[in-house]
């Protein structure tokens, strides 16, 4: 369309009109993300030139969402209001989007059904908004922490019942503790498998192919090692002649951590190699900013001072104090290992105390928070990789995102622990919740107890069932169906769990979503060309 | 072979160089350092405290070099002499 004297001419929808626009985007996207809720959740094929083969096959509700763009304006306004509440849901719990997707068409729904034009819209809002409250207080009595059993269920369940993934995923973090990371990579191979190293791990490899010592490998492997953290130029060896003396003298190994110039690498590798000297040299890891917080960290965990121009440090006055220890280095061609049996000192716990603090800044985008993570991970706990692996870059695709997802619903787990699955508390609550004498109130306690439900009442519906069939009322506490293996039992000795996090996250962003869409009563948005 | 007036003809030593702490210096580093090692073959006729057979450190970057009878030797001047050991 064109301009109209350098403004942009709008198309104005009103009322029922417009809502009814809003409502019928959301059930598009909710129609194509809904099937794969649950563990009889169907696949969606999308055509994305983004991914390879021009097409992706996934069971991620993300994934689908992501890709959903519609045509009509007021539609694809709705549609991405949908996906920032559910990318919203992912981003900060790690899964849930789905979920927060049904209840996102099911909030809709059920307003549109019980709001008349006599209801009191914003108080209606203010009533559902305190529901919402309570229903995360109601979340939080049923949740359970995690231990070991449990964290392989959250593990199986978010990888779509994958129980191989599960138990790779589980096995990876019980391995790096508590405030381990477990990080997702592409296998080179077809299989998937962890590895969990315990220590720090720099993405930087040996500067010189003559410091290798163990030729099997390709690696310099050495134990009970000095450590070098220098964060400036070293063009000269003499610069750094005060501190070799000692450590040649005393016959120590050393690894340097800095950018050193060619000639002084050289320099190096020749006296390893003609000399006998046990040195490595790795280049500084990552980039720009982030270099420095990563070498101070690396100085603090091997409990080294990181030398620094910025700071007006000066390397020829440096002693053997400086220097940090680690109980070996693995040193490869792209990574390296520090591994130090270190108790964990006040300056360490206060680092981390102030990192843990910097995840909670929601301004972070997901590559910062990850960053964020590694660090914490590398100077308290291990760092654990999943390397997905399969046949076909489609099905690596699809296996990837569903480890990624399982990862991070695991993370979830940890942080709050655990809920029934399956839908199963947000109906219990539904069911458990009182009637109220009419009014605003009634009205926005119909439309939480139907919003609630339709998680469960969709997950029955992918398996072919209905919640009349299911839903007895003489089912005790935590008691479910399980769709896959059709029996009831109790949801917990099941396996079939939840992260609180995750379902608090969904249902929270949902409301958010919903009560927005029901509050709108205009709509402007930009002039197409329909023809 | 007579060098005249304030030429000296010297041989350069390439030697390896170690440091204090006995680090082996590659000949990378040693070009770092201005003055070089060399022998002397023959001062020239107004050279008076120099010798034949005399080790002296010299400017890197002065001189040239020449080809003699198979040989190469590098021509300086006294003034670029600095140490005479």
């Amino acid at each position: 369309m064109e301009t109209q004297g350098g403004y942009i001419p709008k198309d104005l929808s009103f009322d029922d009109q417009a809502r009814a626009k809003l409502i019928s985007g959301i059930k598009k996207i909710s129609k194509a993300v809904k099937s794969t809720l649950g563990p009889r959740g169907k696949t969606v094929i999308v055509e994305s030139p983004e991914h390879i083969g021009g097409m992706t096959i996934t069971k991620d509700g993300v994934t689908v969402a992501r890709s959903i763009f519609l045509l009509d304006s007021i539609e694809n306004l709705a549609v991405r209001m949908v996906k920032q509440a559910s990318e919203e849901t992912a981003t900060r719990a790690g899964d849930g989007t789905t979920t927060a997707i049904v209840l996102t068409e099911a909030f809709v729904e059920a307003g549109q059904k019980y709001i008349n034009d006599e209801t009191n819209i914003s108080e209606v809002i203010r009533f559902i908004n305190e529901y919402a409250e309570k229903v995360v207080d109601e979340l939080k009595k049923m949740s359970k922490k995690l231990n070991k059993s449990r964290l392989l269920d959250v593990a199986t369940i978010s990888a779509n019942n994958d129980k191989e993934i599960g138990k790779i995923i589980a096995d990876a973090y019980n391995q790096v503790g508590k405030d381990g990371i477990v990080t997702v990579e592409r296998s080179q191979n077809e299989k998937t498998y962890a590895e969990v190293t315990h220590g720090i791990k720099i993405d930087r490899g040996y500067s010189s192919n003559l410091f290798i010592n163990n030729h099997k490998k390709d690696e310099c492997i050495m134990e009970n090692v000095r450590i070098l953290v220098a964060d400036q130029d070293i063009n000269n060896i003499l610069q750094i002649e005060g501190i070799l003396k000692p450590i040649i003298n005393t016959q120590e190994k050393l690894l340097i951590i800095g950018s050193l110039t060619d000639n002084v690498v050289n320099t190096l590798a020749a006296n390893v190699v003609r000399n006998g000297l046990q040195f490595c040299h790795i280049p500084v890891p990552s980039f720009g900013y982030r270099t420095h917080e990563l070498m101070q960290d690396i100085a603090l965990a091997v409990g080294a001072k990181c030398f620094s121009e910025k700071v007006g440090d000066d390397l020829s006055i440096v002693t053997m104090n400086d220097l940090g220890t680690a109980d070996k280095i693995i040193v490869g061609k792209d990574t390296t290992v520090i591994i130090k049996e270190n108790q964990v000192t006040d300056e360490i716990s206060k680092r981390v105390g102030e990192l843990k603090e910097q995840q909670q800044n929601n301004t972070f985008t997901k590559g910062e928070r990850d960053f964020v993570n590694e660090r914490i991970a590398s100077l308290v706990g291990g760092i654990g990789c999943i390397y997905v692996g399969a046949n076909s870059d489609i099905e690596q695709k699809e296996k990837f995102d569903r480890v990624d997802d399982s990862v991070c619903a695991v993370r979830s787990a940890l942080q709050e622990g655990i809920i029934p699955g399956g839908g199963l508390p947000l109906y219990t609550i539904a069911n458990d919740m009182l009637e109220v004498v009419g009014g605003n109130e009634q009205v926005a306690v119909n439309i939480i107890k139907d919003a609630l439900t339709s998680p469960l009442k969709q997950i029955l519906e992918n398996a072919g069932k209905s919640v009349g069939d299911i839903m007895h009322n003489d089912l005790v506490a935590n008691e479910g169906f399980d769709v896959k293996s059709e029996k009831y039992g109790d949801m917990f000795h099941m396996g079939i769990v939840d992260p609180l996090k995750v379902t608090r996250n969904a249902l929270l962003n949902a409301v958010s979503v919903a009560t927005t869409i029901l509050s709108t009563n205009a709509i402007v948005t930009h002039l197409r060309d329909k023809s | 072979m007579k060098p005249i007036g304030k030429y000296i003809v010297i041989k350069p030593i390439e030697e390896q160089l170690t440091s204090d702490s006995g680090l082996i210096l590659t000949s990378d580093d040693a070009s770092n350092f201005r003055y070089k090692k060399g022998e002397v073959v023959k001062a020239g006729t107004d050279v008076s405290v120099i010798d034949s057979k005399d080790l002296i450190y010299y400017d890197g970057s002065a001189g040239h070099t020449m080809f003699i009878k198979d040989t190469v030797y590098t021509v300086i001047q006294e003034r670029d002499v600095v140490v005479v050991l």
